[in-house]
């Protein structure tokens, strides 16, 4: 990949710069080391972790291909069953329509309204031999259709439109992370976290965004609003990592509101639950001082 | 003379097997090679597994394979997935970082070893140091600063890589360097001492 020079470029390289302004910056970038490529070993392993995910999912697509074919000759057959039935139940009809023809003329218009809801539904004075096939043949005949076909495409578009909604929804987060993070202010990230819950109120990030308003209510010195709200976060049924981050957060709360007891017991909880966590060592040195005692 | 029946299956299975053939040539002759790239694209961030973004890379790879018509260099084509899926990663691990805010440095400086020679060690220094300021970059500005400065690429391959034209590259480029000198004088004002020996 390296081809350079090709056409004259409008910039010389950081590192082929002279020691004029850019000489230290073109030490740096001399100095920079080249990467290396994964060793022989590692590869293969990559390669077998690929060959078993493109074998799972020509199995699945073969799968797939059988459901789909299936569902394509069923609803083949019921159309052609249907159609069968229909064109039987029309040669009578037709039989009757020239017997009607010949009735009187009263008769015949007072019959004439009522001949489509005979296909539709059993009607007084039609044999079930007419009817039966008809009432349990039409649903039929329509539910295996799009199953096979146009069910497909509105479900890649539905898949489309959850990547966007699930980007938006991570965009939106984002802001009241960066507000709460990077600006340190807490009431902006609050301010930003309605927004996304009036947006996304099932969002897919909810329980991240509850973390995020948890941390914001710490961050503004509302420990109050915060600890009823991470109570249902740490004894429910979250992921992991959101449950771990809670604890700490009740447990910082805790000590913030002068609950020294809670706090030591979330702490010492914390690190039976996550000997590995994130906030061990942090954990560890406040249950060495005085803050818990 | 086969059989039609017969035929079929011979051409599918012939037909799976040419992918199948396809794809383990492109991993066997490049998967070095693009495992290097997203090592340069990824930096030293210990929150990106090489070997994993290696593994989505070819899934991309072996998704898209019937797309490929060979208007870009085969290697262009692979490393366009390759930034791709990088930025994807890091677009990722900085959400999850933001979230669970780390007490560590984003970007680490490799723990100084008393065994590594002092070129090697000043090397990955240098390297650091680097990345720190490229993240504190766009991701725009990040891509085109690491393919024309430190993997040396041509501005129409970066322009098909990152899918822009080669003059909106050097404009990029031109104002990326420009920031990146602004935000590395900002970190290192005494840069002329080289802080990263």
């Amino acid at each position: 990949m390296k081809d350079r020079a090709r056409e004259p470029e409008p910039f010389t390289r950081f590192r082929d710069g002279t020691d004029g302004e850019d000489g230290a910056v073109a030490a740096l970038f001399r100095a920079v080391s080249e990467p290396e490529a994964l060793g022989a070993s590692e590869l293969a392993r990559v390669r077998r972790r690929l060959a078993r995910e493109t074998r799972s999912r020509g199995r699945k697509r073969a799968r797939e291909a059988i459901m789909i074919a299936a569902a394509l000759l069923s609803g083949v057959g019921v159309a052609f069953g249907g159609w069968g039935i229909v064109e039987w139940t029309r040669s009578p009809s037709a039989k009757r329509e020239s017997v009607k023809a010949s009735a009187p003329p009263s008769l015949s218009a007072s019959a004439r309204p009522r001949r489509p809801q005979t296909s539709v539904s059993r009607a007084p004075g039609v044999s079930s031999a007419f009817a039966e096939p008809e009432t349990t043949a039409a649903p039929k005949s329509r539910r295996p259709t799009p199953s096979a076909e146009t069910s497909a495409a509105p479900r890649t578009v539905a898949s489309v439109t959850a990547e966007s909604a699930l980007s938006r929804e991570s965009q939106a987060l984002t802001a009241a992370l960066v507000a709460l993070r990077r600006q340190r202010d807490p009431r902006a990230a609050l301010a930003a976290l309605d927004a996304y819950d009036a947006e996304f109120p099932n969002g897919a990030l909810r329980l991240e965004a509850r973390i995020a308003r948890v941390d914001a209510w710490i961050a503004a010195g509302d420990c109050a609003r915060a600890l009823g709200a991470v109570d249902r976060l740490v004894d429910g049924a979250a992921p992991a990592a959101v449950q771990e981050r809670a604890l700490y957060a009740r447990a910082s709360c805790r000590l913030r509101v002068g609950n020294r007891p809670g706090a030591e017991s979330d702490f010492r909880r914390y690190l039976a639950s996550y000997p590995s966590g994130r906030y061990v060592d942090e954990v560890t040195k406040l249950l060495g001082t005085e803050a818990l005692r | 003379m086969a059989t039609p029946k017969s035929a079929g299956r011979f051409e599918y299975s012939e037909l799976v097997g040419a992918k199948e053939l396809e794809l383990d040539r492109i991993y066997r002759e490049h998967a070095a090679l693009v495992s290097r790239w997203i090592r340069r694209l990824a930096g030293p961030d210990p929150a990106l597994d090489v070997q994993d973004l290696l593994h989505e890379v070819f899934l991309v790879v072996e998704e898209r394979l019937p797309e490929f018509r060979g208007e870009a260099k085969l290697t262009t084509w692979l490393y366009s997935i390759a930034v791709r899926v990088v930025r994807g990663a890091r677009r990722k691990a900085r959400l999850r970082r933001l979230l669970f805010r780390n007490t560590r440095p984003e970007v680490l400086f490799t723990p100084q070893s008393p065994e590594t020679p002092l070129g090697a060690l000043e090397r990955e220094r240098a390297t650091a140091l680097v990345y720190q300021i490229l993240e504190r970059l766009s991701e725009r500005d990040r891509a085109l600063l690491i393919l024309f400065e430190l993997e040396g690429l041509a501005g129409d391959e970066i322009a098909m890589i990152l899918d822009l034209s080669p003059n909106s590259v050097w404009v990029g480029l031109g104002r990326a360097r420009a920031r990146f000198k602004k935000a590395l004088l900002e970190t290192y004002p005494d840069i002329d001492g080289e802080p990263w020996r």
